[in-house]
């Protein structure tokens, strides 16, 4: 087991490394002087602009920049943020927390729903009960983010009054944005878990379990939904890292200070550092996220073998 | 004068119907001299229409950003200003005749050369820290802003500012290497700072701001929310607030909220009680029972048609029939659902050179026929008798260009685009991300487009078309020369003169087509009351107060 894990460390590092370098590029790749852009629209002195590139190390040929670059990140150093003057690192540590506290709760939901939904239409497959979770799970998908959103904010919070918009960090205030994002996200889970579970309700065992003359329920959970578990791990898995990206919309329209919203006000700032700091955070979550379910499919499923 | 004329004005103002903006530029426009305007002033500042004010309360509001720091050396950001605004007093302000009156600075000279001046400091001003602020505290803060180890972004706005010297405690000598007017409006960007305060930060300022302004720095939640104090020891020595006290309110809380969508559901929740009210929603907003629309109409905005020097954009009979031929009226009206004002002044409307006669003289009024009239001066003939003009023997076929993605662009170009149509022209339009389009317009790739600039002092000229102009597209040396006297003139009243002898010249040319100054908005709970802004588009909440 070890062994195994440590053959998928290895294999990790270099996409990291790729994820590294092309978040380097992506500076280097957008079109026109990243500082004119930074500048543009706003008033501001040939000596200010000249400054700032030597701050952002841009007068150095593009391979030094690689490697200083590099280097910094291996010391945990992602630069300043140019809009505020603080370490990226720290912007990004301050707003981590509400991205994993709001990931956290929202896969909750996704969870719970989606499983109960998919297990639910699997088992009354035709009636009206899997016609109505499907028919949500196609809705959950279709619908813009959002939009979704502010129909949550506009019912409960602006005519129902029950929760406020701005949120004041109580465990209310995670209630709609975590059960928004969870809804959406849940459509997909329902959808596989109910494919999964229909594959394997027409397997051999099933049939065997059942005649034995284990009762319905018994079949169902020790034997159905063990087994269908299996390929949902990895869509679950999928969805953790993605939700722990910070949903940028879902952030900005619950004024979620999240990684989301930083990246928001990031882009929208043309703040360099802060936006490679962000995306590399993302996208290493999202390896290690997946390192994570690698490892627990071979946990649960014998037959991915460690070896 | 028409005393009845005067009267209903006066009136108009107390019940709040017309800003003190507004009611001043039409009490000029009437001939009332300044005894009157003084007296009326006075009067009305006595007390305020919308009731007897009391204290209390907190004030919440949102920002679509978070500030970056609120240093006023270290950022030129909006948002950034609107906080800092309250944190710190400034030397002057400009009052609504568009000339500098005292505030920290009880007085001023200016010497022959234009080359210093020397402002005497008000005693007895405090610091929140409890220090003095004094002359040597304004060189402080100017210093920190030249020092070229702070790479300040504020520089640019001292222009040729080369030191500050505080001889004695009251005495603050600014020299300048060449002459620089715009010098007393971009003293709005300088809250003084607390020297003490700045040395104790640890080079922390922009987080740990000290000024003496009505409102104390309290609490920063990063990325989540700003809370100021009030200054409870506060002395308010601008004559355009009529509380010269303390504020009313307590503390103003800056909630952060990127999206314009949820601050609005914020505010009809009553969680917030002002917000900068998006166009598309003044009109819904409005018909919440209690919601008050406050407009600032007389705004620092312009929106306007700019040219490249290609031709036919480099034809001035081109650019006049393209003016003639704006329907602004209609733009307002469609475009900016009614929330703006025509303008035929190449300068905001609440800038201090607007002057809606110089316009209305030497400017061009939407009018077709005078439109083909003045194509065919310059020689574009239907010759085919297509309905589409010809130029030099070809088809005259342009494409009119703004930036993406904001709805009231693309409808006003929409509309022009019609316009154009009906005097004759083939014209297509195209929106671009607003980054790409400075490369295009410097390469002259873009031959006209629609841009809209927000710019308090008459310096917007020289930013605009003072070769080679922003966009690298102009050169005029005449205008040039009209320029240099308007940004070398630091006596602000000739200085206007010189300013409208620049915009004089600037529309008898049609070197830019101006359309609308679109309006500043919010909307504000009907417990708000007395609102307003100051001549350079501030918000000012010293006279704020909420009803219990």
């Amino acid at each position: 087991m070890l062994g195994f894990l440590l053959r998928r460390v290895v294999v990790m590092i270099p996409v990291w490394f790729a994820i590294l370098t092309l978040v380097f590029l992506m500076r280097a790749l957008v079109p026109g002087d990243p500082v004119e852009i930074m500048f543009f629209g706003r008033a501001s002195s040939p000596e200010v602009v000249e400054n700032m590139r030597h701050q952002l190390g841009l007068d150095q040929p593009l391979y030094k920049q690689y490697f200083s670059y590099v280097g910094g990140v291996l010391r945990g150093d992602l630069g300043d943020s140019i809009t505020t003057k603080r370490p990226v690192i720290d912007e990004i540590r301050d707003r981590y927390p509400a991205t994993l506290k709001l990931a956290v709760a929202s896969l909750g939901v996704s969870v719970c729903i989606g499983l109960g939904a998919g297990i639910l239409a699997a088992l009354y497959k035709d009636s009206i009960i899997d016609t109505l979770a499907m028919a949500f799970a196609v809705a959950g998908l279709s619908m813009p983010a959002f939009w979704f959103g502010l129909l949550m904010i506009y019912f409960f919070s602006v005519k129902l009054g029950w929760f406020s918009v701005i949120p004041d960090g109580s465990a209310k205030s995670l209630v709609l944005p975590a059960v928004t994002m969870g809804l959406i996200a849940s459509s997909i889970v329902a959808r596989l878990v109910r494919s999964a579970m229909l594959e394997v309700l027409g397997q051999d065992y099933i049939r065997t379990a059942r005649a034995k003359g284990l009762t319905e329920p018994r079949v169902t959970t020790s034997h159905a939904i063990r087994n269908a578990l299996l390929p949902i791990v990895t869509i679950i898995g999928l969805q953790f890292g993605g939700l722990l990206s910070g949903a940028f919309i879902i952030e900005a329209v619950f004024a979620w200070h999240g990684i989301g919203e930083l990246g928001v006000q990031a882009f929208a700032k043309r703040d360099f550092p802060l936006i490679q700091g962000i995306v590399l955070v993302v996208a290493t979550s999202y390896v290690l996220v997946n390192l994570v379910v690698d490892v627990l499919y071979a946990f649960l499923d014998p037959r991915v073998s460690p070896s | 004068m028409d005393e009845s004329r005067i009267t209903m004005l006066v009136d108009q103002m107390r019940k709040g119907k017309i800003d003190r903006r507004t009611f001043f530029t039409r009490m000029a426009a009437l001939g009332a001299g300044a005894t009157a305007l003084s007296h009326v002033a006075l009067t009305s500042a006595q007390d305020s229409e919308e009731g007897t004010p009391v204290s209390g309360g907190s004030y919440r509001t949102a920002l679509s950003e978070e500030p970056d720091q609120l240093d006023p050396a270290q950022s030129n950001q909006l948002t950034s200003s609107t906080i800092t605004g309250k944190i710190y007093d400034n030397l002057v302000y400009i009052g609504d005749d568009g000339l500098p009156k005292p505030w920290v600075a009880e007085s001023w000279t200016i010497s022959d050369d234009n080359l210093t001046i020397t402002f005497k400091i008000r005693e007895g001003i405090k610091f929140h820290d409890g220090t003095d602020l004094d002359a040597a505290a304004v060189k402080f803060t100017f210093d920190r802003v030249l020092d070229p180890a702070q790479a300040s972004p504020d520089k640019v706005f001292l222009g040729s500012l080369v030191s500050v010297d505080a001889p004695d405690s009251t005495t603050a000598v600014f020299t300048f290497e060449t002459p620089y007017a715009p010098f007393f409006t971009n003293l709005g960007s300088f809250g003084i700072v607390s020297p003490t305060a700045v040395e104790a930060s640890g080079g922390n300022f922009g987080h740990n701001p000290v000024g003496s302004g009505p409102f104390m720095f309290d609490t920063w939640e990063t990325g989540t929310k700003i809370v100021l104090k009030k200054n409870p020891d506060y002395v308010n020595y601008r004559e355009d607030d009529n509380n010269k006290g303390p504020a009313y309110i307590d503390e103003i809380v800056y909630n952060v909220i990127s999206e314009a969508s949820t601050q609005s559901a914020a505010f009809e929740a009553g969680e917030l009680d002002m917000i900068n009210a998006p166009r598309e929603d003044v009109a819904r907003l409005a018909e919440i029972e209690g919601v008050k629309i406050v407009s600032l109409e007389e705004s620092d905005n312009i929106n306007f048609i700019e040219f490249s020097a290609n031709p036919p954009f480099n034809n001035e009979a081109f650019r006049k029939a393209v003016s003639h031929a704006i329907d602004r009226e209609s733009i307002a009206e469609i475009a900016y659902l009614g929330n703006a004002t025509p303008n035929l002044c190449p300068i905001p409307i609440g800038n201090a050179a607007y002057d809606a006669d110089l316009g209305a003289e030497y400017g061009y009024e939407y009018d077709l026929e005078k439109a083909k009239q003045a194509l065919a001066d310059g020689g574009f003939v239907d010759s085919d008798g297509d309905g589409i003009v010809e130029f030099e023997g070809e088809k005259l076929s342009v494409t009119l260009w703004s930036y993406a993605p904001f709805p009231v662009q693309s409808k006003t170009i929409q509309l022009v685009q019609a316009d154009l149509n009906t005097i004759g022209m083939e014209v297509e339009i195209q929106t671009v991300e607003f980054g790409a389009m400075q490369p295009m317009m410097e390469t002259g790739e873009i031959g006209f487009d629609y841009m809209r600039w927000t710019y308090s002092d008459q310096s917007i000229l020289s930013a605009l078309f003072k070769s080679p102009g922003w966009t690298g597209q102009t050169s005029d040396p005449e205008l040039d020369k009209l320029l240099e006297v308007a940004d070398t003139t630091v006596d602000p009243v000739a200085r206007l003169e010189a300013s409208h002898q620049a915009m004089i010249y600037i529309l008898e040319h049609a070197i830019v087509a101006p359309v609308v100054s679109d309006w500043v908005q919010v909307a504000v709970q009907s417990n708000v009351h007395d609102y307003h802004w100051d001549a350079l588009n501030n918000e000012r909440l010293n006279d704020v107060w909420l009803a219990n």
